[in-house]
């Protein structure tokens, strides 16, 4: 298993490093390997081309590829308040969303192409002209809210938390009707949108989300939903926050 | 990325201050002479560990190829030595292996008519040579792990060809110091530089070649000691410029242990002097780990080893070396910043010694041949659509 994860690393990185040649593949200690070096992109976004390059350390999870691999920036040049965890790891965005377009190119060269370049090209972006081009989540258990927002479509907290309940049950029904009150079905209306997210996901992600945005929301005001709508739920949560906080 | 004239002149200085900071070959000759010699001296018949199968070997910046002259005259070398017997826990205490190695080597100071009386340490037995050649030996009694502190560290993610070469040493200072026990203090400096060694594999073996093909040999037959690796420039640089700023400083001055790892951590293998200092001091911080609000700079041999262990008492000793780390940083980029070689010697000057520098300055060429551009590499182009927005944890 162990050796598995080692020559998926070589055999990615060898394709990763045709395109970015820059990079270099190191064992750290046997079997610990990571990937750093000069990450030299030129990148095109409405027309607004950034050429950079950012000094970058590329490690991985114990459990690569089910997770994601985590990036740093080793160059000192990106500030420590901007979206990075307290390991300056980059949160380079919402773990759902990360771990989304993981799954779906479980890859080092399209991770590196996607989600890092996009971070990197933001950053420089925020440098150059002062803004970032695709906007930003905020901090913590709000910007959860904000991306489940968008995604969804609603500002209606209590029609987010619903969906997600029934993502983190593993209760998705196609011809129930969608929370969301439209008077459709899930699978006429919200239903797509779950159903990209389900897959590949374990139902934790959204126990964990529901919980970053039911703080989020408890946060700005404590009466906003009726407890008594999420029953057993919401001990599974305590629990888990817990554990959560534990690690 | 084009490497401009200005790059490759500043880099070939910086090579060139680095080698003036090796120990004189004759320096390192002796060195060896005589620490095969005390190997001998154990070996003999008549010694009392002459059963044990002594070997003796060198640990540290020796071993690492990272040694550097001392800043002042006065100053000697240090030399850490490791003398290892086949011996285990439970049949010996640590008193015991201290004292049997300690006989020999006051033999071997007698028998030798050195000046110096062998000092005994918390962990070694000091020798001190104080003729034309001026060393401080410091040998380290030790025997080889045992089987479950090796699983323990295996456990802990070291790999087995590492742990392999760990071994157990004694501390006068131990409550259990003469009595048998299975306690004993960790150390495992082969498996350090074989770490240590692996990080810059990259560019030993192309430094190897190089050195074998100037001098007509293969590689393998090129002595290690020889090879000097970015990383390793880098590292007595970095040394340097500590004993200059802390000279005054010496309680809080960061330890050459910290220094080493960090750096090693932080490398990449940059082929150009410059790059690799730049990448190590931006890089150093970084692998700081923070263990509960603790700073960590684990010993990647043996997690469970704080090199910065001090830093708990004296939290000044942290915050001067994050601080000596940017310093080092500036003062590279302002030299490199400067129009003229003259003004760039005139910046160096006092970070790493006037007469360091002037000894590197003499050795660089009358005028620089114009520098080969090198190509420009492919850059991927690539197309944002769809982007993800960066998040953060809560601050």
């Amino acid at each position: 298993m162990k050796q598995g994860k080692a020559e998926l690393i070589k055999q990615q990185f060898e394709e990763l490093h045709k395109k970015f040649q820059g990079l270099k593949l190191c064992e750290d200690s046997p079997d610990q390997w990571v990937i750093r070096g000069i990450l030299s992109f030129s990148a095109t976004y409405n027309e607004v081309t950034m050429e950079d390059e950012y000094s970058v350390l590329i490690s991985f999870p114990e459990n690569y590829p089910d997770m994601p691999p985590n990036v740093q920036e080793t160059g000192g040049r990106i500030s420590s308040d901007f979206h990075q965890y307290d390991d300056r790891t980059l949160c380079l965005g919402a773990p759902v969303e990360v771990e989304r377009r993981f799954k779906a190119n479980p890859n080092l060269l399209s991770f590196v192409k996607t989600l890092v370049v996009e971070y990197l090209y933001g950053y420089s972006h925020l440098e150059k002209y002062g803004e970032l081009p695709f906007g930003e989540l905020s901090h913590g258990g709000p910007g959860i809210q904000e991306y489940y927002q968008d995604l969804f479509n609603t500002d209606d907290v209590k029609v987010i938390l619903k969906l997600l309940k029934i993502m983190a049950d593993g209760s998705y029904r196609g011809h129930q009707p969608c929370p969301c009150e439209s008077g459709k079905i899930l699978r006429k209306c919200h239903g797509p949108i779950l159903l990209g997210l389900i897959k590949n996901q374990k139902t934790d992600r959204f126990l964990i989300d529901s919980m970053d945005v039911m703080e989020s929301i408890f946060s700005k005001d404590r009466n906003a939903i009726n407890l008594d709508y999420f029953p057993k739920w919401l001990k599974k949560l305590n629990k888990l926050k817990n554990v959560n906080r534990a690690k | 990325m084009t490497y401009d004239k200005r790059k490759i002149e500043f880099s070939q200085l910086l090579e060139y201050l680095a080698q003036s900071l090796d120990i004189p070959e004759s320096y390192f000759k002796k060195a060896e002479d005589r620490y095969l010699s005390v190997g001998k001296w154990l070996e003999r018949k008549e010694s009392i560990v002459a059963v044990f199968n002594p070997s003796i070997y060198p640990q540290g910046s020796f071993l690492l190829g990272t040694v550097i002259k001392p800043a002042t005259d006065r100053d000697a070398y240090d030399i850490d030595l490791v003398c290892q017997l086949a011996l285990s826990k439970s049949r010996i205490t640590q008193k015991q292996l201290k004292d049997m190695v300690g006989t020999e080597i006051k033999s071997y100071v007698t028998a030798n008519d050195m000046n110096s009386p062998a000092k005994e340490g918390r962990r070694c037995w000091t020798l001190e040579y104080s003729d034309e050649a001026s060393f401080h030996m410091d040998i380290l009694p030790s025997i080889p792990e045992n089987d479950i502190n090796r699983k323990f560290l295996n456990n802990l993610g070291v790999s087995s060809n590492i742990t392999d070469l760990a071994i157990a040493i004694t501390d006068n200072t131990l409550p259990n110091y003469a009595v048998i026990s299975e306690e004993w203090l960790k150390s495992n400096p082969k498996g350090f530089a074989a770490w240590f060694k692996e990080r810059m594999k990259i560019r030993f073996e192309e430094r190897r070649m190089i050195v074998a093909k100037a001098i007509s040999a293969k590689a393998e037959d090129v002595p290690e000691y020889k090879v000097k690796t970015t990383l390793q420039r880098s590292i007595q640089l970095l040394k340097r410029h500590r004993d200059i700023r802390f000279i005054n400083d010496k309680d809080d001055k960061p330890v050459s242990m910290i220094i080493t790892t960090l750096a090693a951590h932080a490398y990449n293998n940059e082929a150009d002097l410059y790059d690799a200092m730049m990448s190590i001091v931006n890089g150093m911080a970084n692998y700081i780990q923070d263990r509960g609000g603790i700073s960590w700079v684990p010993n990647p041999v043996n997690p469970e080893e704080n090199f910065a262990d001090k830093w708990r008492e004296h939290p000044e000793r942290e915050r001067k070396f994050r601080a000596w780390l940017k310093q080092v940083k500036a003062d590279l980029e302002a030299a490199y910043q400067c129009r003229y070689f003259e003004e760039m010697l005139d910046k160096l000057k006092p970070k790493f010694g006037d007469r360091l520098v002037n000894q590197a300055a003499s050795k660089m060429p009358a005028e620089t041949k114009p520098a080969a551009i090198a190509a420009a590499s492919a850059v991927p182009a690539i197309h944002i659509s769809n982007p993800s927005k960066p998040w953060g944890m809560k601050k």
